[in-house]
């Protein structure tokens, strides 16, 4: 029997844009409303059918960059693809992806990526607007507006970046 | 650990040492165990045991193995079991060594630490949205603290001409070595204002009580400081004296700072009770009020206080020594 097809998959962005809550969800469906921050990483598993292929996916759950703890590159080695998060309430945190998505490409290359705009459950408050969503595809940036609460679109870009992966 | 493999013996032989739980593993580059041992359990890699494929197991190793370039060290993972390791991997000759290492006390300080400075942050950015200008800069969170306050003198010896750069520097080295002891002990805050002589630090519970932390940081930062002071045979022309206060209440915790960054600052009483015990403690002394005295209580702790005379104001003081 071939090995099992496992694939390191990253999650990136700011803190408490919904990284660790999109992890859960994906991979427990359930959500929490109460905010622990995460140090260091959490590595998760869970295995897609894909194409009909079994993948295991590794999910690293980093915590977020901020004043206490910078994102160390080691944490990237090995990564076949990774999300890019953003809190569409916070308009910022989309800069802190943009950045950071030159960190990982120094690390890892052209490995594929999608950038998710978390919190889509509160449309009505997102200070990222519609214009700057369009500049990201316009930069051929995959994007999925996503909703760790409400799990809208996550399993959707969790399986497109693992279809990506397995093409690459 | 007796068999561990060579390389690793002496780098594990000081872990050891420094009472860090920890396990390793050898791996092919087929991705097979070829020997394991150590506390795995603790890690919960219990399974990975000689000859079964090590992914299944030790699932952060996926895309790692073998490393390309030099060790790698990935600080703080998250094992399967909740508790956080430092991991390091290192290739050689179509072998994989993978050690790890216990990392939870640290992981749990910064933990509480940065909980704290995230959700101020996020208060702030709250508040920035709202265009409330005006609370974004005083925005504070009332909490259950401790404050310890240290004074620090470097006096010189009589008859001495007094070099003022020696003096800054002896000063300087007490202090850092105070915030180094504080930060070591409990969920450090911050060491919020430091002036010639004072350093105020807010420590906050990360687990048990913050009064008994702050007592232990502050025994600590005071025998560290009183390490720096000259030995008797070895004559330097300072003294270096400090003593400490604390006291436990509910203070404030805010941000200094303006526009996005985090300073994080500490008010309220007990920051003013704990200067008036630094004030009044003998040197080298850690003074504590009875409210705090009393909050201080845990089992196995390695202070004795000493309960002092009546103070001015009627209530007894409490006084903290190395047990
Ligand atoms: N309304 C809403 N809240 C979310 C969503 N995702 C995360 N959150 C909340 O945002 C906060 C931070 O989430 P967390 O997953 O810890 O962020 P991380 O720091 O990026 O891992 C928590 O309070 C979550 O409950 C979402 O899709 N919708
Ligand atoms: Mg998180």
């Amino acid at each position: 029997m071939a090995s099992m097809i496992r694939k390191k998959v990253a999650m990136l962005g700011s803190f408490a844009v919904g990284k660790t809550s999109l992890v859960r969800q994906f991979v427990s469906g359930i959500f929490s409303d109460s905010y622990l921050t995460t140090v260091g990483v959490k590595v998760d598993k869970k295995t897609l059918h894909v194409d009909q292929r079994d993948v295991a996916l590794v999910l690293w759950d980093l915590h977020g960059e901020d004043e206490f703890q910078k994102i160390q590159s080691t944490y990237l080695r090995g990564t076949g693809g990774y999300f890019l998060v953003a809190d569409g309430t916070r308009g910022h945190t989309l800069d802190i992806a943009r950045n950071l998505r030159e960190s990982a490409r120094q690390v890892v290359g052209d490995a594929p990526f999608s950038l998710l705009i978390n919190k889509h459950d509160l449309r009505a408050e997102w200070e990222i607007d519609d214009a700057a969503i369009e500049q990201c595809r316009a930069d051929g940036w995959i994007v999925h507006l996503t909703s760790a609460k409400t799990g809208d679109e996550v399993e959707h870009a969790f399986v497109d970046l693992t279809r990506r992966m397995l093409d690459g | 650990m007796g068999d561990a493999p060579d390389p690793l013996r002496g780098q594990l032989l000081d872990l050891l040492l420094h009472d860090r739980t920890a396990a390793w593993l050898e791996v092919s580059d087929a991705m097979r165990v070829l020997r394991s041992g150590g506390d795995l359990a603790a890690f919960g890699l219990e399974s990975a045991v000689e000859d079964v494929e090590v992914l299944g197991y030790a699932s952060f190793l996926v895309g790692l193995i073998p490393v390309q370039s030099g060790p790698l060290v990935l600080p703080q993972v998250k094992t399967a079991n909740g508790r956080y390791a430092d991991v390091h991997v290192s290739s050689t000759g179509g072998r994989t060594l993978v050690l790890v290492v216990d990392a939870t006390p640290q992981a749990e300080r910064l933990a509480t630490l940065q909980q704290w400075g995230n959700d101020l942050q996020l208060d702030r950015e709250r508040d920035a949205a709202r265009g409330d200008r005006e609370t974004r800069e005083r925005r504070g969170r009332a909490q259950t603290l401790t404050a310890a306050v240290f004074l620090l003198r470097v006096d010189p010896h009589e008859h001495q001409t007094t070099a003022p750069e020696a003096v800054l520097s002896l000063r300087q080295r007490g202090l850092a070595s105070l915030a180094l002891c504080v930060s070591e002990h409990a969920g450090f805050m911050h060491r919020h204002s430091v002036t010639e002589s004072l350093a105020l630090f807010g420590i906050l519970p990360s687990d048990g009580s913050p009064a008994y932390q702050a007592a232990a940081a502050a025994v600590d930062a005071v025998d560290s400081v009183r390490e720096l002071a000259p030995r008797t045979d070895t004559p330097t022309p300072f003294t270096i004296h400090v003593a400490a206060g604390i006291a436990t209440g509910e203070a404030v915790l805010g941000n200094s700072a303006v526009g996005n960054s985090v300073v994080p600052a500490v008010f309220g009483d007990p920051v003013d009770r704990a200067l008036n015990l630094a004030l009044r403690a003998p040197p080298h002394g850690v003074l504590a009020d009875e409210s705090t005295w009393s909050s201080c209580d845990s089992p196995g702790q390695p202070l004795a206080a000493e309960r002092l005379s009546e103070s001015a104001s009627g209530s007894p003081l409490f006084l903290f020594e190395r047990g």
